[in-house]
């Protein structure tokens, strides 16, 4: 079900004197099965431009196709782009609400009009999915569990509606390492079980080199770098501009050549940064 | 010899520290509820800054309110500059002696406009007016939000309003500011801004404490606090911290990128920084 | 739209409006209110206009600003009109089936829509022209006397003060609340109003255990930071009337006078 944004801009308050551009001029694609990182700072306009994708903003003028159909002409229905486009916001532990998780995580299938016994089994199968217990958890109050589970149950109720494209805004804010590393496995083991499209926004780049297969960087309600994680974590003095770093891993590589001239590395992550030291050593020790 | 004074002083000394939230059961009656901290002994040197890590429930948030007394011991004691914080009559002493600054930017300014919130804590010590316009303006110029003093709260960036939450703290001129994770809601260049502003209030002479989950900033601190469900679990500095593999897998924490490199290449522990690390290679 | 409420908010300025004492400021904007109840002819509203213009005019705050405040309440403006236009009985003017307009009703709807518009407007300009803590801090000066008699003047007014402080966020807290409903596939659009009801559940649940979060989180925060009532508290910037809140009187005994002079033109 891939995605194809065209020229899309959205204006706040326009004519008034605060009037704000939050998207310029923005056109994009995404293919099947492919995980698209974006970053960018606050109010670069990456959360506007995800609110578009699932029809919660209507744009001010461009177009957005989700496979082959127009979403931003008015003709469709709200809850088929909803079905389609799962959209996890920050935090989105505190949009619960229910008694139990097991009618939280229904209520977005409740609402697309899916069947009791389709319903019990999508819930079930999206708690299981997140990585948490469904039996133990399912008539516990979500409130009553920890910061972690929450978020996960959450992510569960979006999941829980099938999207086949799912976008989350920041999945890993305010988490401890652990937590953090765990929700990111949850995350890449959603994506390879339901095959879908996965939209994320992270401040981490060592995340979004590790995840992705695109990235996307905001800049002022433009798109101001994208390509493969590789090509846009090359542009180190650009991002540097924006106020946005390099993967640790990245950056230490750097470090490395600009001292050993022949050092040689296109490492993003920690593994591939110590490979090639590991190689690098070898060679010259002769 | 003659006498030997020590040059470190104690400026908060944490000993058997234990908090125990109480619950109410079905009969509404008080009944013990989860030990938040078990047995935690620590002292905080003045002028240090001293980094607080630990899991997510590990207790660290509840020792930041052990501090200045927002929770009380259930037993054992905090002595915050000589006060006990267990003491009713003297825990303005310490609230005054020691600031706060909390992880939601937006849940801790009272007024609506910069300056008026800045004033808040002065006011309340009952400061002369005309000190108080002093004290905020120099707060305001130390966290670099003098131009933004008429601006209304509600306008500002996290990472902005983070920074007039730390004038505030500053305006009661205090020896010790606790931060407690006042990075985790904010974007990289908020972050950034929050910290240079903590070191450069240590370097003029201010105790902090930073609670968070950040390595890299842990990493920054004379000395970081390991906690583990309640329990203190180890107290170094970071070098001697991260260059033990498994406490860290034990605290649940990770490597700064630096070291998880360096270990993964087999390079020499010895090499603690990434210039150590590149000097190193460029060598061979 | 949320972004659009003016009322309760600040513009920066430091024009001879915004430089009275709040005081001032508070009785002046009760009495024009009250007499824009006691004005009942043209020339009377003629008189309340041009002071609240001239009033506007010394502010400097820029009428697009004031305006922008009108068109969230218009819809309360317009139908205030309608009822006054279409209910009250006397000449007629204009009639079809059932709707009769009279000279009478479109006389007081016009009039009712201009008391309107102007009580808006001139309580606007209170609280543009005057910081939250001032205002905050004049009412409870205000109130001072009657704590006397058990009413507590300044927790009202710090109550006053984290209410306008926190509006703006507990706006945008419902604003992401209702989003991230929506995107699980809420309507809160459709059904009848008992259907409509059920489903604003899921945005009251959430917003009350958020409130309840920043009250606590507040609550810390303030104690952290010393507070402990209003007792032993200074000010920063203390209240002080001037000369310019003299001059202030005696332009509205003056506008006064003019008020009730109109009543028997």
């Amino acid at each position: 079900m891939p995605i194809s944004v065209k020229n899309l801009r959205y204006v706040y308050s326009p004519g008034m004197p605060d009037e704000t551009v939050a998207i310029s001029d923005v056109s994009f694609d995404v293919a099947d099965g492919e995980i698209l990182g974006v970053i960018g700072h606050t109010g670069s306009g990456k959360s506007t431009l995800l609110q578009h994708l699932n029809g919660l903003i209507k744009p001010t003028s461009g177009e957005i196709y989700i496979d082959g159909q127009c979403i931003t002409d008015g003709k469709v229905k709200m809850t088929d782009i909803r079905r389609k486009v799962g959209l996890v916001f920050q935090y989105p532990e505190y949009q619960l609400f229910e008694e139990t998780v097991r009618l939280d995580v229904a209520f977005g299938p409740k609402n697309l009009g899916m069947d009791e016994e389709e319903r019990e089994k999508r819930v079930r199968h999206a708690v299981e999915l997140v990585g948490l217990d469904y039996d133990e958890i399912k008539d516990m109050s979500p409130f009553e569990l920890s910061g972690g589970m929450k978020r996960r149950v959450a992510i569960a109720g979006v999941i829980a509606m099938d999207p086949k494209i799912l976008i989350l805004d920041e999945p890993t804010a305010g988490l401890d390492p652990s937590a953090h590393r765990d929700i990111l496995a949850m995350v890449r083991r959603i994506h390879d079980e339901m095959g879908i499209i996965l939209i994320f926004v992270s401040h981490n780049m060592a995340d979004i080199a590790s995840l992705s297969d695109k990235v996307i960087v905001m800049n002022e309600g433009n798109i101001a770098l994208s390509g493969t994680p590789a090509e846009v974590f090359s542009q180190g003095e650009k991002l540097a501009e924006m106020g946005l770093g390099l993967p640790p891993a990245k950056e230490i590589a750097d470090l490395i050549k600009s001292k050993a001239p022949k050092f040689e590395s296109s490492a993003l992550t920690a593994d591939e940064t110590a490979a090639d030291i590991r190689r690098y050593l070898e060679e010259n020790r002769g | 010899m003659g006498l030997c004074y020590t040059q470190n002083v104690n400026f908060i000394e944490v000993r058997d520290l234990k908090i125990e939230f109480t619950k109410i059961d079905e009969n509404g009656a008080e009944v013990p509820g989860k030990v938040a901290l078990n047995g935690v002994s620590l002292d905080i040197e003045k002028g240090s800054f001293v980094a607080v890590v630990g899991m997510n429930g590990s207790g660290k948030s509840t020792l930041a309110k052990c501090f200045n007394g927002l929770l009380i011991p259930t037993a054992g004691s905090v002595k915050v500059d000589g006060f006990d914080t267990a003491d009713d009559s003297t825990i303005w002493e310490v609230r005054s002696r020691v600031g706060m600054v909390f992880q939601n930017p937006d849940n801790q300014l009272v007024s609506s406009i910069v300056e008026d919130d800045v004033a808040f804590g002065p006011e309340n010590l009952g400061v002369d007016p005309a000190e108080i316009r002093r004290r905020v303006d120099d707060a305001l110029k130390r966290v670099g939000m003098y131009e933004k003093k008429d601006r209304g709260a509600h306008m500002l960036s996290g990472g902005q309003k983070q920074r007039v939450a730390i004038a505030g703290a500053i305006a009661m001129r205090p020896d010790c500011i606790v931060f407690d994770e006042p990075t985790a809601m904010l974007d990289p260049k908020g972050r950034e801004g929050v910290m240079s502003i903590i070191k450069d209030l240590n370097a003029g002479g201010i105790t902090c404490i930073l609670i968070t989950h950040f390595m890299n900033e842990a990493e920054q601190a004379d000395r970081v606090i390991v906690l583990k469900k309640g329990k203190l679990l180890c107290d170094r500095t970071p070098a001697e911290l991260f260059s033990d593999r498994e406490m860290i897998e034990r605290a649940g924490l990770e490597m700064p990128p630096a070291i998880d490199i360096r270990d993964k290449a087999g390079l020499p522990e010895s090499l603690t920084t990434a210039d150590e690390i590149a000097e190193y290679i460029a060598a061979v | 739209m949320i972004r659009d409420i003016t009322l309760g908010q600040y513009y920066p300025g430091g024009s001879a409006v915004h430089r009275l004492d709040a005081r001032t400021k508070i009785i002046a904007t009760l009495l024009y209110i009250i007499e824009l109840f006691v004005v009942n002819n043209f020339y009377g509203f003629l008189i309340a206009a041009a002071a609240l213009f001239a009033v506007i005019a010394v502010s400097k705050v820029p009428l697009k600003f004031i305006f922008r405040g009108l068109t969230a309440v218009f819809l309360i403006i317009a139908f205030t009109f309608l009822l006054n236009l279409f209910m009250v009985d006397g000449r007629v003017l204009w009639h079809w089936k059932f709707l009769t307009i009279t000279y009478e009703g479109l006389m007081r709807a016009f009039f009712m829509a201009v008391r309107l518009v102007l009580l808006i407007i001139g309580s606007s300009i209170l609280t543009l022209t005057t910081k939250p803590i001032e205002l905050t801090d004049g009412l409870e000066k205000l109130l001072k006397p009657f704590s006397k008699i058990g009413l507590p003047s300044h927790e009202i007014a710090l109550m006053m003060t984290i209410a306008l402080r926190f509006i703006p966020t507990l706006m945008e807290e419902t604003d992401k609340i209702i989003k991230a409903q929506q995107a699980r596939g809420a309507d809160f659009e459709s059904g009848n109003i008992i259907q409509r009801g059920k489903n604003l559940i899921p945005i009251l649940v959430p917003l009350f255990v958020s409130s309840f979060r920043i009250a606590q989180d507040l609550a810390l925060a303030m104690e952290a930071r010393c507070y402990r009532g209003g007792s032993g508290r200074t000010r920063m910037n203390e209240i002080h009337f001037r000369r310019g809140d003299a001059v202030a009187a005696v332009l509205m005994v003056l506008f006064l006078a003019g008020i009730i002079a109109s009543r028997f033109i």
